[in-house]
């Protein structure tokens, strides 16, 4: 498939205008590194945006940085370390559990709406999503949203961009909340717990006034945890209380900033808890509905899993043999949706990659896509076919 | 003026028929209202200065209901707006001549509550205060604190996208909404989320919430709620210059600590508030700020102590931190009736809500003294500083024959300002016919068409609250096509 670059927005202008005249279909990229997620599509050229890259700029005090779509994230990340801040929605990389080389760049974090464990909490990617410049399907150059955190200026289509996995538009500029790195952060593990008890264990934390960030169980391992950050005395004494709280949980630790980062980036990029399975799901349900639904599998199959999310997050591993295992029959008995995360391209093709939509929603997605790109020429079908 | 497209007569000609068409579709007997002095409740919403009487006003009572409703306007082409409690400061909710009114008024139950998920679902009438009412005996409540909590409802939150003092720490509603049932203009009925985070499609949802009652009705509405914390407690603190304010502000953020909400009030809002409410604000102070955390005593106590250790860095002139609930209630107090204050002092007045860069409040607030002079005419600032979001009151006398166009064109300046500097037009009131000649100022033809696409997906007939958001064009609304 050939590749056309763009290193400018009135590049990335040029081109898929050329594209919707000639009625070509172009697959969108910025550093490519979730490309193996989602529907396998074969367009007929590659709009390549790594090159539009670079910090905007970034207000400390207003906490908002803005980027092109194609920057590193580690880019930003290390522009807003200098300030303190960081962007709370943890994005996370999934390169080590895609196998792929690739960084992710803050374009495809939001097209994707992909978020940490801190999205619990914190709100996902879209919920830090400012402002917008993008090119539509059409060829022309629209802004939405803005530099301020506060922003009712007509429709939202922030959100909208946020999740649509570059089928409506091609995002050049993107402008981001930041919030402060807090001073302290302290995880306090619980072990030995089975899945019901542990999802009891982070309700009843997540339901006590000490603002927990993150909340986490890791069966494989017999860890449950959950975070509190903040000032160092805040921190604290918000940790004594959640051990009074958590006291029928048994014997707990905790564990300071560098140790207690270390376990939240294994659950944020999943990989290494979930080790050398080809298939993963990523299931978003109920918060307390999680172990259920694992139970359900568990009946019929092998499975690995883990919750993030206070519960409300399941990521689900299985080998190659167990493709035909039905999450979504079970998941329809708790609620919620799955996305077939990783597995091999023969399964991708085979399974809805995304929750197949009700009449309804298919309808107005349809014409969204239609709204942004009538002639189909950005990403089509790569979440649904025909969209 | 702002002008609404004239009623078409052959709808208002029909009106009989089009009332007992709706009452045939409802199962109240007082639901369909079509008498004037009936009507007249219905004729305005928060932006007063604006009247139109509607055809007539439809209050349903189920989701079914609101659908049947909908699908006849649908089929006969007559025009509808969605009112919840009608304080739209923005006429987001004011009628058109020939449109239905249709009210949530009678969908008031709370329909679950489900603490171990923390999520409430709600009919779309239900106040925003009854949703934390109905949890804060158990301890927690819902985020989201427009000072008009008390009256207005969620299904006008989900309409107008809309905040509060407390947004800084918490999000506005969409950063709080999991899941909407929403009635469509053809009758279908769809959902979006639900109880769980996030979608694995277009996130329709996120494009509903403040779309302003033009993209369907939402009838039912999952909210996470949150354990309310231990305790809150504001500190006071008055400044010589709105500069000394807008970079204590600065550097509070800047030093990492986020408080839940900070306020600011200039010299005549202190005033107005202070003679209405008696609260004890400083008199002799340009600016003042109210910031306040939350957490255990001693954890207030600590980011307390931070905070005023900064604000003493810019020249404070009085400083009073709050140590129990009554001298709390009594700072927030002037602050929450500080838009009642002003209307004590004015027969009326304009309350804008522009965004801006907070670093460049000092300016901003010097641009709109000298709009002031220029026009003659007094301003109140109000600002909820940590996230930007500037509310100038403009005071001015309706009576008085060409003074409502005055204030109109001093606030499309001050706008205008706020756009300038990297701003908005609207943080949290919503655009409505308000801004709508506006929109221009920060929108191209191209972003506006992409919106306006948009809308005709929803409503392919432009049926719902057709006369808002989009400027006319030779006074009729201006319809985009989807594709
Ligand atoms: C004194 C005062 C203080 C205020 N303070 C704040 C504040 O702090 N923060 C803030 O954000 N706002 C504030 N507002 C503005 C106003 O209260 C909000 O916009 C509120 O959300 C409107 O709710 P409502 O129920 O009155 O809706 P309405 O005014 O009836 O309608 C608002 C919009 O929502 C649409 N709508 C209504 N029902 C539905 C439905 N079922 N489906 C789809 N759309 C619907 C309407 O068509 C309209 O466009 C204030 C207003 C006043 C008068």
């Amino acid at each position: 498939m050939p590749t056309v670059k763009a290193t400018t927005a009135v590049e990335a202008k040029k081109i898929i205008q050329e594209h919707n005249s000639s009625g070509k279909t172009i697959e969108v990229l910025g550093q490519g590194s979730k490309r193996t997620i989602g529907r396998c599509i074969d367009c007929d050229n590659q709009l390549d945006l790594s090159g539009l890259t670079g910090v905007n700029f970034y207000e400390q005090s207003e906490m908002v940085v803005s980027a092109k779509a194609g920057t590193p994230v580690s880019e930003i990340t290390k522009v807003l370390a200098e300030g303190g801040q960081r962007l709370a929605f943890d994005p996370p990389s999934y390169a080590a559990l895609l196998g792929s080389s690739a960084e992710p760049s803050i374009g495809g974090v939001l097209a994707t709406n992909l978020s940490g464990p801190s999205r619990l909490s914190k709100g996902a990617a879209r919920d830090h999503f400012l402002g917008v410049e993008m090119i539509n399907g059409r060829g022309e150059q629209i802004k939405n949203g803005g530099r301020v955190m506060k922003n009712v200026t007509g429709y939202d289509l922030c959100k909208l961009m946020a999740g649509s996995w570059g089928t409506l538009a091609a995002m050049t500029d993107v402008t981001l909340k930041t919030l402060p790195i807090q001073e302290s952060r302290v995880t306090l593990f619980a072990s030995g717990l089975s899945d019901e008890s542990a999802v009891q264990f982070m309700s009843v934390a997540l339901g006590s006034p000490f603002d927990v960030v993150t909340a986490a169980h890791v069966p494989g391992r017999s860890q449950t945890a959950v975070q509190i950050e903040g000032l160092e005395k805040s921190v604290a004494y918000r940790i004594e209380e959640l051990k009074l709280a958590l006291a029928s949980f048994g014997e707990l630790e905790t564990i300071g900033n560098e140790e207690g980062d270390a376990f939240w980036v294994e659950v944020r990029e999943v990989n290494s808890l979930l080790s050398k399975k080809d298939i993963v799901w990523k299931v978003s349900t109920t918060l307390t509905a999680g172990p259920a639904l694992v139970n359900e599998l568990k009946k019929q199959g092998d499975v690995a899993a883990f919750y993030d999310w206070g519960g409300g997050l399941v990521w689900i591993g299985l080998d190659e043999n167990q493709s035909g295992l039905d999450i979504r029959a079970a998941l329809a008995l708790v609620g919620g949706q799955a996305l077939l995360f990783k597995a091999p391209e023969d399964i991708r093709k085979r399974l809805d990659v995304f929750d197949p939509l009700a009449p309804g929603n298919r309808m107005l997605s349809e014409g969204v896509k239609r709204a942004f790109d009538p002639k189909a020429v950005l990403n089509p079908g790569r979440q649904f076919e025909g969209i | 003026m702002l002008q609404l497209p004239e009623a078409d007569p052959k709808i208002v000609s029909r009106k009989a028929e089009i009332v007992s068409a709706l009452r045939s579709l409802i199962s109240a007997d007082d639901a369909v209202i079509d008498k004037e002095d009936e009507l007249r409740p219905f004729e305005t919403d928060g932006l007063a200065a604006y009247r139109q009487m509607p055809l007539a006003v439809v209050l349903p009572s189920t989701t079914e209901e609101i659908s049947a409703v909908l699908k006849y306007c649908n089929d006969q082409r007559v025009n509808v707006v969605a009112r919840g409690a009608g304080t739209s400061l923005a006429g987001g909710a004011l009628p058109l001549g020939d449109a239905v009114i249709l009210g949530v008024s009678k969908m008031k139950s709370i329909l679950e509550i489900d603490y171990d998920n923390r999520t409430a679902t709600v009919q779309a009438g239900v106040t925003n205060i009854n949703i934390t009412n109905a949890v804060s005996p158990d301890g927690f409540f819902y985020a989201p604190d427009p000072s008009s909590q008390l009256a207005c409802t969620i299904a006008g939150n989900i309409g107008m996208n809309s905040g509060g003092a407390h947004c800084l720490k918490y999000g506005v509603t969409t950063n709080n909404v999991l899941g909407l049932k929403v009635a469509l203009m053809d009758g279908s009925i769809v959902e979006f989320g639900g109880k769980h985070l996030d979608a694995n499609s277009y996130d329709l949802m996120g494009l509903f919430i403040g779309s302003e009652g033009m993209m369907g009705v939402v009838t039912e509405i999952t909210v996470r709620i949150l354990r309310s914390p231990e305790g809150a407690r504001p500190v006071l603190v008055g400044f010589n210059a709105n500069e000394d304010a807008g970079a204590c502000v600065a550097a509070i953020i800047a030093s990492g600590i986020i408080p839940v909400a900070i306020e600011f009030m200039d010299r005549p809002a202190i005033h107005a508030a202070e003679n209405f409410t008696n609260a004890g604000y400083p008199l002799d102070v340009e600016a003042m700020l109210i910031i306040e955390v939350e957490g255990s005593d001693e954890e207030i106590d600590d980011q307390l102590g931070k905070i005023t250790s900064i604000a003493k860095d810019f020249n404070p002139v009085s400083l009073k931190v709050s140590y129990n609930e009554t001298e709390s209630a009594a700072i927030w107090k002037g602050r929450k009736s500080a838009f009642g204050a002003v209307g004590q002092i004015s027969p009326d007045y304009l309350c804008m809500d522009g965004t801006i860069p907070t670093s460049r409040l000092p300016e901003v607030l010097k641009g709109i003294q000298a709009i002031s002079d220029k026009y003659g005419l007094q301003v109140a600032n109000i600002f909820h500083a940590g996230d930007g979001n500037l509310h100038p009151l403009v005071l001015y006398n309706g009576n008085k024959p060409g003074e409502l166009e005055r204030v109109e064109e001093m606030g499309a300046e001050i706008l205008q300002l706020c756009v300038d500097v990297g701003g908005c037009l609207t943080g949290e009131h919503g655009v409505g016919i308000e801004k709508r000649d506006l929109m221009p100022i920060m929108f191209n033809k191209d972003d506006l068409d992409q919106m306006k696409r948009l809308k005709s997906v929803f409503d392919p007939q432009w049926l719902l609250n057709p006369a808002k958001v989009f400027p006319l064009e030779d006074g009729q609304v201006a319809k985009m096509e989807a594709a």
